[in-house]
């Protein structure tokens, strides 16, 4: 614990850069050297042909619109639900219920919208048995359409949850004292937000910005079933390379990738050169938590009775379909049920236990190593500046603005030189790739809030490191470790692309054994399938919960 | 601050240290293959099998979960696992496992054809050959038919033992379509008096190419005309203009106005059930039944082919150049090819899909069987396939016929 006390922020820092250098820096090199094709000879005709590809270039341009738009969409949504309902959502079962929607993986939570507003899905033919329309193709086509309407409803409808968890702590910490201060001076509502909110809430809308576009712009699921022939997104253009039957395309799916994440990576650099000062740390709070009230309850208690349909519309939906068998179209009514679906899940038995702890293992010990380095570099960067410090954060945030295609390649050969490829432990290890950057992002946020002072005064006192991160750091922290904990378990649990390959068939996680079940047609199997998929995470929260209980002293209130 | 420093050079070493390949693989393979059947048999005991295969087919899971596994593990003390995983993903696995020198993997049996047993065979992931180890291969398989001597036009060259085979078949509601069109010129018929009931799925798609595919072997006048050319690009282009004209003069009555296509045969077969198309197709002429059995297909379900053929292919077994048991893969293959598995593997209840073994050289008594299961309504007589059956062309115009035709078709306005 020596370590956590340290002042010296490069030793915080040290064990997370080192983990991401390692796992990042070889599949760079690799997918660099694999687009310039050096066992040949080296050359740029990959990304020259790329650029005077009229496909690749509208799909590039689709590409960053959706993204954008998507973006936007869920963070204003989000930042609207988070203002007015932070009272509410500060209690662990509203926000479990705002989380919701982010355990069911991506193509999930697509697959479930499709089911609802296909111009043969649940809605279409219910207005077809109310009579209100006569044909399916009288609905209005928003899946599978050329504007990417369906791609753009999933991503905004998953990534709104993803903002409130981001934003949440932010709200539940500011301070109301400034608050009245600016309403007594005359202020008004936007006034309020624009000198008290934003300076604390802005960097991190920033981030999360970035978070979520870059992960649009590169996601493949959602766009492979929802998006139409013409025009493509990036994503599926690169995976077709990527996956596809004539392996000399391989250069060109790492040259796009390679393209998008260094476009993505600089962007975030420049961001934090350039918003470096403005980041403002709360510190110890003036305000206190039990003052805390909507602006405009009547409104809000709408605004969080919309987010509760929309959270359970989808979910309802699932359940009833994992028990259909037949349900023609306009019929108000299911003509047939089954349990066929379950059967299908639970005839896998023993298969099927062993994955459920497998997985269950696996984010356990994920979750503990993402806390014992995200800790310290969460730390590290809360409380100091430094030389390099831009660098060092992009360096932090980096794995998730960079396709897992792109490092796939180069992070197998290291494990397999490793030897631990086709073994858990390198699972563990690759499932940081996609979580560190979220821990340490949520946890500096965390520091952030709490500030030096307490630690400065507890040491004063004669207080030990273990002694001040107990009582100091942890039960303040509370709200960002549940956050973390959520996040990393719902991310390690939906990971099929490195666990598969990193794996290799010797960890079979939930995702492992029930991913090729969604070639199925049979809409009952794969809709069981996701609602036991998203029971997990939950189960590991509220275990986690409860041990939390028994290892704080008292929550603060 | 020395700990770390210690832990990078550890790290270093690791690296450096893991690279020097072995070269003693070669030759344990070459020793394998020299022993005799008895001996190969008797040194897999005990031992586990791994066995990477496509897993989106429960029917096909149980099979070898419920029926092949157990029976192994029975005969010969095989454990066998299966593991669900898509070929290009563990082609993958396996050429990253190729380069960094790994002579030891974990997979044992991989489920491939065309394509990927090309790339396979090319980038020397393969091992073997071995099928002429297998007394049921010997005694069971037609050797010298085409459809076993080259898959996808690559040559087999005793690489993979030869699985199952299938053939392309439309399924089409009676209900809704009482005569199903016997021919291309009638199929552009029907979907012009029924707009929006028919669309075939993007080209990318396995199934989606096989359909362009066949609509290219009538373009080009006769499939022999292909297969005497080989692969070859003036050839493709002057011999695809026909097929072109017909994809676009459909394009407009397709569903959704063919602005959009399913993106894989799941997505048409979804539309198949919800009524939106009246039409579906695929590989394996008995696939219909077990839809209809789980109600994913209406119970009116039927299947045609066209006159001017049908495709049809095999698909097979392999194993890896660095698999740690390659003589308990080739007992279990062997197993896999007994007339026993593959009559079990026809039957509906499981998988419902043809042998890979020649009929006229089973016993009496395996032919009487064989006569005796019903594959369903939904099948077509076997002589009414065998009649219209055509083989696979070189699977270098798979790619072709893909990229072409988001230029020919989709941009076509």
């Amino acid at each position: 614990m020596k370590w956590f006390r340290t002042s010296n922020p490069y030793v915080l820092l040290a064990p997370a850069v080192l983990i991401t250098i390692l796992l990042l820096g070889y599949g760079i090199v690799m997918a660099f050297l694999e687009s310039i094709k050096y066992y040949n000879q080296p050359t740029l005709s990959v990304y020259r042909e790329l650029f005077s590809d009229e496909i690749f270039i509208t799909s590039i341009l689709y590409s960053l619109r959706i993204a954008f738009i998507s973006t936007i969409l869920s963070i204003l949504i989000g930042l609207i639900i988070v203002r007015s309902l932070y009272p509410i959502l500060k209690d662990k079962f509203p926000k479990l219920i705002a989380w919701m929607p982010m355990v069911f993986p991506h193509f999930i939570w697509g697959y479930m919208l499709f089911l609802l507003f296909s111009q043969t899905g649940y809605i279409s033919s219910f207005l077809n048995g109310m009579g209100l329309i006569k044909l399916p193709n009288e609905f209005p086509v928003l899946f599978k359409d050329s504007f990417g309407i369906g791609i753009i409803i999933t991503y905004v409808w998953k990534e709104v949850p993803f903002v409130i968890l981001m934003l949440l702590p932010v709200y539940e910490q500011l301070s109301n004292a400034q608050r009245e201060l600016v309403y007594t001076l005359g202020g008004r509502r936007w006034d309020v937000f624009w000198h008290v909110e934003r300076p604390y809430v802005f960097p991190v809308m920033l981030e999360t910005f970035f978070i979520i576009f870059a992960f649009v712009v590169s996601a493949y699921e959602v766009p492979a079933l929802l998006g139409a022939t013409y025009p493509k997104m990036i994503p599926v253009i690169s995976y077709e390379w990527f996956f596809g039957s004539d392996w000399t395309k391989q250069p060109y799916a790492f040259a796009a990738m390679f393209l998008l994440t260094i476009f993505i990576v600089l962007i975030v650099f420049l961001t934090y050169v350039f918003t470096r000062k403005g980041r403002i740390h709360l510190s110890q709070s003036s305000g206190s938590f039990h003052d805390l009230k909507a602006e405009n309850s009547k409104y809000s208690r709408v605004l969080f009775f919309t987010m509760l349909g929309m959270t359970f519309l989808p979910i309802f939906i699932l359940v009833l379909t994992s028990l259909v068998q037949r349900w023609g179209y306009g019929e108000l009514f299911p003509s047939s049920f089954t349990t066929r679906g379950w059967y299908e899940m639970l005839w896998h038995g023993s298969k099927f236990t062993e994955a459920i702890y497998t997985s269950l293992g696996i984010s356990l010990l994920v979750l503990l190593l993402n806390l014992l380095i995200g800790l310290p570099a969460a730390k590290g960067l809360a409380f100091h500046i430094f030389q390099g410090k831009s660098v060092v954060e992009t360096l932090l945030l980096s794995p998730i603005l960079i396709p897992s295609i792109v490092i796939a390649l180069g992070v197998h050969l290291t494990f397999i030189k490793l030897g631990i490829a086709n073994h858990w432990t390198g699972v563990v290890i690759v499932h940081l790739l996609p979580t560190l950057p979220y821990t340490i992002k949520v946890l500096r946020a965390g520091f952030e809030r709490i500030g030096k002072r307490q630690e400065e005064i507890a040491v004063s006192l004669g207080a030990g490191a273990w002694g001040i991160f107990r009582n100091v750091y942890l039960p303040q922290l509370i709200p960002s470790i549940r956050s973390v904990v959520f996040l990393v378990t719902v991310i390690s649990l939906g990971q099929y692309f490195l666990t598969a390959l990193i794996g290799g068939g010797e960890v079979n996680t939930m995702a492992i054994l029930f991913f090729p079940y969604f070639q199925t047609t049979n809409d009952a199997v794969i809709a069981s399938f996701s609602i036991l998929f998203a029971m997990i995470p939950i189960a590991v929260w509220l275990l986690i919960e409860g041990v939390l209980r028994l290892l704080i002293p008292k929550q603060p209130r | 601050m020395k700990k770390m420093r210690l832990l990078v050079w550890i790290m270093l070493y690791l690296f450096v240290s893991a690279c020097s390949p072995s070269t003693d693989a070669a030759k344990e393979s070459k020793a394998i293959l020299k022993k005799d059947w008895r001996e190969i048999e008797e040194t897999t005991k005990n031992k586990t099998v791994r066995m990477y295969m496509w897993g989106g087919d429960t029917g096909i899971n149980r099979y070898m979960d419920d029926w092949v596994a157990p029976r192994l593990k029975k005969e010969y003390n095989i454990a066998l696992k299966r593991v669900p995983m898509d070929a290009p993903e563990f082609l993958k696995k396996l050429s990253n496992e190729k380069r960094a020198g790994k002579d030891e993997g974990n997979m044992d049996i991989i489920w491939i054809n065309g394509e990927n047993f090309k790339n396979a065979k090319n980038n020397g992931l393969l091992f073997g050959p071995f099928v002429n180890k297998l007394p049921n291969y010997k005694k069971y398989v037609d050797a010298e038919s085409l459809d076993i001597q080259y898959d996808f036009g690559t040559k087999t060259e005793g690489l993979e033992a030869p699985w199952g085979k299938v053939q392309f078949v439309y399924q089409y509601d009676e209900e809704k379509v009482p005569n199903p069109p016997q021919s291309f010129e009638e199929l552009a018929q029907w979907v012009k008096e029924n707009p929006g009931k028919f669309t075939y799925p993007d080209p990318a798609d396995f199934t989606g190419n096989a359909f362009v595919r066949q609509l290219f072997y009538e373009s080009s006048g006769n499939v022999k005309n292909i297969l005497d050319n080989g692969y070859e690009e003036d050839f493709a282009q002057k011999n695809s203009v026909k097929m072109w004209d017909y994809l676009n003069e459909i394009k407009p009555y397709l569903w959704r106005e063919g602005k959009t296509y399913p993106n894989n045969l799941t997505e048409l077969d979804r539309l198949y059930s919800k009524g939106e198309v009246y039409m579906t197709m695929g590989y394996n002429e008995a696939r219909a039944e077990k839809l209809m059995k789980q109600s994913v297909f209406p119970a009116t379900t039927r299947s045609f082919v066209m006159k001017s053929g049908s495709l049809g292919n095999a698909h097979f077994l392999a194993i890896p150049f660095n698999s740690p048991n390659k003589e308990g893969a080739m007992t279990a293959i062997n197993f896999m090819l007994s007339p026993e598995a593959q009559l079990t593997k026809l039957d509906s209840e499981f998988w419902g899909e043809n042998m890979s073994l020649d009929p006229a050289r089973l016993s009496a008594a395996d032919q009487k069987k064989l006569q005796t299961i019903k594959r369903g309504e939904s099948v077509l007589p076997a002589e009414t396939l065998k009649k219209y059956l055509q083989p696979e062309i070189d699977s270098e115009y798979v790619a072709w016929l893909k990229e072409n035709w988001v230029n020919e078709v989709v941009q076509n306005k």
